[in-house]
Order: C-alpha cells, then sequence, then structure tokens
C-alpha cells in the first residue's frame, strides 16, 4: 500500500467529517480534531502537503508535537515510523491560544527558527526542491497562491520586536509583493497579511 | 555544494582567531559563538539558495545581517538584495569577500561591540519605519484609486477613516467627494 493510501487508510479510520484529501491534495482539515483529541485545545492536522510523488511533505519548520506525540498521548495507536516521520507536525503549541497559519519566513533567521511562540495551526510551506531558484520561487508562489484562495491570514514571521516588517530581499521579499499585489494587507498588530476587504 | 566545508575551510581561522568556537553546525547552516557574538552562516540549499551571515548580539539578544553590517561599515546599501549562489566557485568567492569583511571589522565589532548593537538597532528602527511607512502609503493609494474607480463611496470613506497614516490631497480629495455622494 502506497504512503498516502496508508495514511489515508488510517486516518478514515477516525471518521473525519470533511473528506480526508481534497481536490489540491491536501490534508483536508480535520473539523472534529476535539473529538479525536478530547481534552486537547487547538489541534489540527491541516494540512499537510502531499506531493505528486506520493510522499508527504510537510508543514512546520519547527514542530512543536509530531503527529505520532499526539496519537500516542491520545492511547488512539500508532503510525508506522515511516510515515510519521514524514509528517513533521502542524501546529499545536502549548503556549499559544490564539489560532496561527502559514508563516513566511527568511531562512535561518532567529524569527524563523525560535519556536517559543509558536501557535496552534502554525506551519511554513517546506516544497521539494527543484534545483533552481526560479523552479522554486515558481513552486513556491504556486502553494502561496493556493494557500491565499483559502482567505485565511498568512503570517509573516520576520519581523521587529514592534510588530513591524523588517526589510529584506530575496524569497521573502517576493512573497510579500505577490500578497501585496494581490491585495491582501499586512496588519502589524496581527502580524499578517489579510485578505482584501 | 559543499557549503559546510568550504565555509569552515575559508572562515574558521579567522573567527577562531577571534576567539569563535563552532558551536553548532547542520546541513546550511553553521553557527560560531563568542562570549559576546554568534556569528551563524546561512545557506537555504532546498529553496530559494539564499546566503547570509546573521551576527546575533548577546548584548541585546537581536540579530542583524551581513547586509546591515555592510551599511554600517561600509555605507553599502544592499539590504534588498538577496545573494543566491548555486555553484562551488561562486560560494568560494562570497565566502572569501565575508572573510575580509571580518578581517576589516570583527575585531572592532567585538571591541565596540555595545555601541555598534545600539546603532544598529537605531539604524534598523529607522529602516523599518520607512519601509513599512512606505508600503503603508504606496497601498494605501492602491487602495483608494481601486475603490475609487469602482465608485464604492462607503467602503472608500470606511478605509480613509481608519487609515492612520499621512492622507495625500488627491486622496483628501476623493473621500471628500465620497462623503459628498453618500450623505
Amino acid at each position: 500500500m502506497s504512503i498516502v493510501g496508508a495514511l489515508g487508510g488510517y486516518l478514515k479510520h477516525f471518521q473525519f467529517k470533511s473528506a480526508v484529501f481534497n481536490s489540491s491534495r491536501y490534508l483536508a482539515k480535520c473539523k472534529d480534531c476535539a473529538a479525536m483529541f478530547p481534552g486537547v485545545s487547538g489541534t489540527w492536522l491541516d494540512p499537510v502537503y502531499i506531493n505528486g510523488q506520493r510522499t508527504l511533505a510537510t508543514g512546520a519548520v519547527q514542530p512543536s508535537y509530531f503527529f505520532e506525540e499526539l496519537v500516542l498521548g491520545n492511547g488512539i495507536g500508532k503510525l508506522a515510523s515511516g510515515i510519521v516521520g514524514m509528517i513533521k507536525r502542524v501546529g499545536f503549541a502549548a503556549k499559544g491560544s490564539t489560532q496561527g497559519g502559514l508563516n513566511l519566513f527568511k531562512f535561518g533567521k532567529p524569527t524563523t527558527t525560535t519556536a517559543n511562540s509558536w501557535r496552534a495551526g502554525d506551519r511554513m510551506l517546506h516544497l521539494p526542491n527543484k534545483g533552481t531558484p526560479k523552479l522554486n520561487w515558481k513552486q513556491n508562489s504556486g502553494f502561496l497562491r493556493q494557500e491565499m484562495s483559502r482567505g485565511k491570514p498568512i503570517f509573516d514571521s520576520y519581523l521587529s520586536p514592534n510588530g513591524q516588517q523588517i526589510p529584506t530581499g530575496g524569497f521573502l521579499n517576493a512573497e510579500r509583493f505577490l500578497l501585496e499585489s494581490r491585495g491582501w494587507r499586512f496588519n502589524s498588530a496581527t502580524g499578517a497579511y489579510h485578505p482584501p476587504f | 555544494m559543499n557549503f559546510n566545508k568550504i565555509v569552515k575551510e575559508i572562515l574558521g581561522s579567522i573567527l577562531s582567531l577571534c576567539e569563535f568556537t563552532l558551536n553548532n553546525e547542520s546541513r546550511g547552516v553553521i553557527e560560531y559563538e563568542h562570549k559576546l557574538l554568534l556569528i551563524s552562516i546561512t545557506y537555504d540549499f532546498t529553496r530559494s539558495f539564499e546566503l547570509d551571515v546573521n551576527f546575533y548580539f548577546k548584548a541585546n539578544n537581536e540579530s542583524y545581517s551581513l547586509a546591515e553590517l555592510k551599511e554600517y561599515f561600509d555605507k553599502e546599501k544592499n539590504r534588498f538584495i538577496a545573494t543566491q549562489i548555486l555553484e562551488d566557485d561562486k560560494l568560494k568567492a562570497w565566502v572569501v569577500e565575508v572573510k575580509m569583511f571580518l578581517e576589516n571589522h570583527l575585531y572592532e565589532l567585538i571591541k565596540d561591540h555595545v555601541v555598534i548593537c545600539f546603532e544598529l538597532d537605531s539604524m534598523r528602527k529607522q529602516k523599518t519605519d520607512f519601509y513599512n511607512n512606505e508600503r503603508d502609503e504606496r497601498l494605501f493609494k492602491e487602495d483608494v484609486e481601486k475603490l475609487w474607480n469602482n465608485k464604492d463611496y462607503v467602503r472608500l470613506i470606511k478605509l480613509v477613516k481608519n487609515y492612520k497614516g499621512n492622507i495625500d490631497d488627491i486622496s483628501k480629495k476623493k473621500y471628500e467627494y465620497a462623503i459628498k455622494k453618500v450623505s
């Protein structure tokens, strides 16, 4: 059985109310996580990207918990380690009460690698390397547009302590520009881009 | 690309001479530590192929990029240019440039770290304010224009009322016109 099939079957076992895999090959949002993980607030599984090679990518660079830990912690069972190893846990930061989301990041910056303030649902785009910056940007911008179509706030993790964006170049600047050119606006109070009014 | 090997070979000696020790290493990230500073050399080898050097000052718990330090020391204004490299030869040339920068400024950086991080902080605040204000004003004008073209006067009024930055004359006139149209 393929990894996708194995995971899909495993998750369907818990009778998710929403479809497990949607048309965009994302793991669909689990609407009954509360039932699945009683006593654990802010848990979610959305979205884990499943790429064309039928392997699993993720999600968060700095997971607070792995899916396996949640599963084991709730006595539900254990996924095959090969699968679990690739599902880096998306979100569920124990400290945060506010819902997180996709975070734009600058590689190697402390604001990216420090997990102290991560909230439930915080994650980053982590996609397969296509070999060149140009191809990676094409892929990256495609996924960012896909995230934008969901209409949820998109956070910027390269910020000053007062919440303002730190000027930069490269991919992060291009991501900011892409959002702004589509009418998304940054709000320093939330540290996130919000969809057009 | 042998990022880690090349960086250690070229920068290891000068950093060790200034009492930095290799603190942490993973693919694409090499971190050297001094009692006052952390220097991490990073390479985003799976996505943007961007290279950077981050200088983390223990005195104020802040990290500044090589571009910011170059601006401070050499008055170079290249903050928005990202260095993207795929080949070993180009990487070597870049690391040699970093080495020259460190040879010229590392001693001073350590000796005057408190003053320098204070000034870097102030410089960043200034740049950040400018960047954020410029962006807000530019996007505000774009939004006003869009609503104006759509004759969406109610939203235009709301947008202008809620805007906290400086409002240009044209936007003000559009706002006044929108109020007349709505009332």
